[in-house]
């Protein structure tokens, strides 16, 4: 077991380098430079080499690739290109609120889509596995930003029950936890139940009320711990749906994490930051879809890990 | 008469699906006294195992529904109780064995937790009698270092080993009746005769009914004290099992019996298939439900349905379904035994059909083999 | 005599084959049973009228011209901005034209106008990419499938990578470098979202196709092409591509609205279509500006892409149920 997780540790490296390689390349073949975008400042040709060579722009591609790499591997992400602090640090404010977001709304959409999709398969065909199906699958087909301004028409302009700006009380997360955690929760219901009606329609089902079990000892005993297996897998691209969602949401509330950050420094053009973000975030999947394979080998005894 | 551990009568179970409501089992009846053993035989889909599963009242509702009829097991009407007193009976009472203990036993739960789940609930022992008593129960089903192998879980046993999980965990509350639904069917054929030997030898032991429900006749021969016929969802012949090898009085028994390999078969002998398909039993025919598939048929056969009734030339309880081997019947004095596995005789007692008396009808058209 | 025994054959054929009610061809029955779906029945008359919709917003081909769009698009009428919708007058509204059914935006443009030139773009984007990922999709995976070696080799690394990426965070970054390009200015930044979405989702298509072709590979019926001396590509065209079909048009049924919600994200964000060409993503951007005092110029364009989005999405769960009845998700 810890060989194999030490194996898909060091497994992450070369998809981090290229990850890297990828968003590099695209950041430099794309013509002209932060720094003359400006047509209200026009730089001085003197002053645009000064900056480039101070962030080291001037170099052969290449070389800038490399000097970045061993960079990063030494924890240093450079410096933001609009901010003029080092990306770490700008990153480092806004991760705190991004992981708080990101896990409210994982836990939301837990909270609600294990119990909804089991509840919905053991009433098949039911007016309530009718609604939990028409719940998900609009959860699952309309985008984030789109709910959000349902949300926000109704709660923030219209009932002023909740803010919609900003980032603090309990009262600000509401809605953007919900909002995110909204498609994953969705298509986890969808999940369970399919994996459950799957799970209850097996012979072990028929076996253990054969022995005279009760119907919860049935489904909870026997039933769920085989159907939580491929919810469980589901988990992994469910977090990838989160972070790709919180960009969108945090900047549709303006909550200073991370997301928006990303979304700014790609309006701006600011490298430094697109390049650190985007790392963190390909490494933050991985580890996340890491977790998930551990968790189905300790779920499913059949899995041998190797 | 002594008390019966078990009595159906008029049992009618039925599915309700969206092409129809399907018959599976329609007007079934039969006894079965303590610590009695029988065979229910039957090809695929004539009901056998769904009358096993009403028994317990493991039907899956919707979209099956118990109609009609009455289960009476120690004195007591199965299809009358609350669902707490069926559950108290299941497992405790009635156990079963499925057909493939692959698919049987939970994969994510150890042998030990899924055996002593039952002894906890009925047997009412805390978790260490429990364990103690799984342990002796594999040990007494065959399991070699049952100590070790108590917590595996079932992948790492095979098949057979499986099937032997399945029946300490079928004889773990000593029950009174076990329902063996194909219980060897998924197995290597090396392995049948063990697990059929082990069942048989341990219901005797334990003083325990069984019904034991398979497509084969091979099977049941040395296994069972009688044997139930079912085709179509009707019980179609009932004998004692010498009988009814000796003396079959069913056409489809026959087309059963001449489906067996032999070994001791002189003759290069070619095995007979039953031509044709079980009848479609959302709409089954109106006559006798082997009427389309049989080769004495008549008339009569197709308009009226015959009763289960005794059979003239046998013994006092044994009972046949069909209007050929009836008092006055056509099929009185046929004797089975000539077609066994040789075509040549075939020919010559389909002439004999056709010359026969009342209706010299060529009702023996030999029907176009369907595709399967 | 003769004939009797052929009746009679016949009869004893006929009965004996009650089982195998009314046979129906695969594609026959799936389409009866898509049909039979309510949900995607309703999800195909929407996507029925808003095709109508977007093709007659201005048509003008063959001599026929046919204008459904009240207005320009682009038009900017200065005394008519944030109009609301003729509806609002029965609440108490004051700022109703009878001109602007839907009403106006900030700039004083007919939102009605707007909506149905936006379906334009959206149908677009739902059709070409998809096109495009299908058959590189297709081409690849099979190829890569049935012959196996460095094809596959390949495409599975590739397949790693991407992975590792969410789409749309990958169709982000080449979208918003690419942005000041000429193929990112090219149709408006139409282009650019094509090859955004193309580059990222071909690769999901290949691996699925792989997949399917590898199951389909040694079964029984290729095999036996094969014995019978059947051409790689007559066995790929005629025996393995008709039984990989079915997870293809639920693939492309979801595709098609995967590609419209992210040009709407994208232009939402501000690096999709440049306006001032209408999208409902371009709308909902530009409208959030007044949104909590003039909420309708991004109400109804997030109506829009919640209803078509949900049409497709319905065709797409009955499209899967009708083809693999026994996958109910």
């Amino acid at each position: 077991m810890l060989r194999y997780i030490i194996r898909r540790l060091l497994l992450i490296i070369p998809t981090m380098f290229f990850v890297a390689l990828i968003t590099f390349s695209l950041a430099h073949l794309a013509p002209g430079s932060p720094f003359d975008k400006n047509p209200n400042r026009p730089m001085s040709q003197e002053t645009i080499d000064r900056i480039s060579r101070f962030y080291g722009v001037d170099q052969p591609v290449p070389i800038q690739f490399i000097t970045y790499i061993g960079n990063v591997v030494r924890g240093d992400f450079g410096i933001s290109f609009t901010r003029r602090t080092p990306v770490v640090d700008i990153i480092g404010q806004g991760i705190g609120t991004t992981f708080q977001l990101g896990l409210g709304a994982l836990a939301f959409a837990l909270a609600f889509s294990l119990p909804l999709g089991i509840i919905s398969a053991l009433k098949q065909n039911t007016i309530v596995d009718y609604a939990s199906m028409l719940v998900a699958t609009i959860g699952t087909t309309i985008p984030g930003f789109v709910t959000a301004i349902f949300l926000i028409y109704l709660f923030g302009v219209t009932l002023h029950l909740l803010p919609f700006v900003g980032w603090g009380s309990w009262q600000h997360m509401i809605m953007p936890m919900f909002v995110l955690g909204l498609a994953p929760g969705a298509f986890l219901t969808r999940i369970t139940r399919a994996s459950m009606l799957e799970a209850v329609r097996q012979d072990y089902v028929r076996t253990a009320r054969s022995k005279g079990l009760g119907e919860r000892a049935v489904v909870i005993g026997h039933a769920l711990k085989n159907a939580l297996i491929p919810v469980a897998t589901i988990i992994g691209p469910a977090t990838a749906g989160l972070i790709t969602g919180s960009f969108i949401i945090e900047s549709l509330f303006n909550v200073p994490g991370m997301g928006r950050l990303y979304v700014i420094s790609i309006v701006q053009r600011d490298y430094p930051t697109i390049m650190a973000t985007t790392l963190l975030y390909a490494f933050l999947i991985m580890i996340a879809n890491l977790t998930v394979d551990i968790v189905y080998g300790v779920l499913d005894p059949r899995i041998k890990v190797r | 008469m002594a008390q019966q551990l078990l009595e159906v009568k008029d049992l009618h179970t039925q599915f309700f699906t969206r092409d129809g409501v399907v018959h599976a089992v329609d007007g079934v009846s039969f006894e079965l006294a303590a610590g009695e053993t029988l065979g229910i035989v039957g090809e695929s889909g004539c009901g056998k195992s769904v009358t096993a599963l009403s028994l317990m009242r493991l039907i899956p509702i919707p979209p099956g529904k118990i109609v009609k009829g009455s289960i009476v097991f120690d004195g007591a009407d199965v299809l009358k109780m609350d669902d707490d007193e069926v559950r108290g009976i299941r497992g405790n009472n009635i156990a079963m064995i499925f057909q493939d203990p692959m698919t049987s036993l939970n994969p994510v739960l150890t042998i030990s937790r899924q055996i002593s789940e039952a002894l906890e609930l009925h047997l009412k022992m805390d978790k260490s009698e429990a364990r103690k008593r799984t342990i002796e129960l594999l040990d007494l089903v065959g399991i070699p270092s049952a100590k070790k192998r108590v917590d595996d879980y079932p992948h790492q046993f095979s098949g057979g080993m499986r099937q032997r999980v399945m029946i300490a965990m079928a004889l773990s509350c000593n029950p009174k009746l076990i329902l063996a639904d194909e219980p060897t069917t998924a197995l290597d054929v090396t392995i049948q005769a063990q697990i059929l030997d082990l069942l048989k030898n341990l219901a005797r032991e334990f003083r325990t009914a069984f019904i034991l429900i398979t497509h084969d006749l091979g099977v049941v021969a040395g296994m069972t004290q009688r044997i139930h016929v079912m085709y179509g969802g009707k019980i179609v012949e009932k004998a004692d099992t010498g009988e009814l090898f000796a003396n079959p009085k069913m056409p489809y028994t026959w087309g059963l019996l001449r489906s067996i390999p032999r070994l001791d078969e002189r003759r290069k002998a070619k095995l007979l298939p039953i031509e044709g398909l079980p009848p479609d039993l959302i709409a089954p025919p109106p006559g006798c439900r082997f009427e389309p598939r049989c080769q004495y048929r008549r008339d009569v056969c197709r308009e009226k349905e015959p009763e289960l009734v005794h059979i003239p030339n046998a013994k006092p309880d044994h009972e046949a379904r069909c209007w050929g081997t009836q008092e006055g019947g056509w099929l009185v004095d046929t004797d089975w035994r000539k077609e066994v596995g040789d075509t040549r005789v075939i020919e010559e007692i389909k002439q004999e059909v056709a010359q026969l008396p009342p209706e010299p009808k060529p009702g023996d058209v030999p029907p176009s083999p369907t595709a399967i | 005599m003769a004939t009797t025994a052929a009746t009679q054959q016949q009869a004893r054929a006929a009965e004996l084959n009650v089982l195998a009610r009314t046979q129906r061809s695969l594609w026959r029955d799936a389409w009866y049973r898509l049909i039979r779906n309510r949900a995607a029945l309703v999800g195909l008359f929407i996507i029925g009228f808003v095709s109508l919709v977007a093709i007659f917003a201005d048509f003008n081909l063959f001599g026929i011209h046919i204008r459904l769009a009240p207005y320009d698009p682009l038009l900017i009428k200065q005394n008519n901005q944030l109009m609301e919708p003729i509806w609002t007058r029965f609440f108490g509204s004051k700022f109703t034209d009878p001109a602007y059914i839907f009403g106006s935006d900030e700039l004083g443009r007919d939102i009605l106008s707007r909506l149905m030139y936006s379906s334009r773009v959206s149908l677009v984007i739902g059709v070409v990419p998809v096109t495009i990922v299908t058959t590189v999709g297709l081409l690849v995976g099979m190829t890569a499938g049935f012959f196996g070696g460095a094809v596959d080799d390949l495409l599975m690394r590739i397949t790693d990578v991407v992975y590792a990426f969410p789409d749309l965070l990958f169709v982000i970054i080449i979208v918003a470098t690419l942005r000041n390009t000429a193929l990112g200015e090219a149709y408006d930044g139409l282009l650019i979202i094509f090859v955004g979405i193309a580059v990222v989702n071909w690769v999901g298509v290949a691996r699925l196709v792989r997949g399917q072709v590898l199951s389909v590979k040694n079964r029984e019926f290729v095999e036996a092409a094969r014995a019978i001396g059947a051409t790689p590509g007559r066995i790929m065209t005629k025996h393995i591509f008709p039984n990989i079909l079915a997870p293809i048009i639920v693939t492309i049924a979801f595709a098609v609205p995967g590609a419209m919600l992210t040009e709407s994200v994208l232009s939402f964000l501000g690096i999709g279509i440049r306006p001032p060409t209408p999208t409902w993503g371009v709308m909902i951007n530009e409208g959030f500006v007044v949104f909590s005092t003039t909420p309708w110029p991004v109400l109804l364009p997030a109506i829009c892409i919640s209803v078509v989005l949900l049409a497709f999405t319905f065709v797409g769960d009955g499209l899967r149920d009708a083809l693999d009845p026994r996958s109910k998700m």
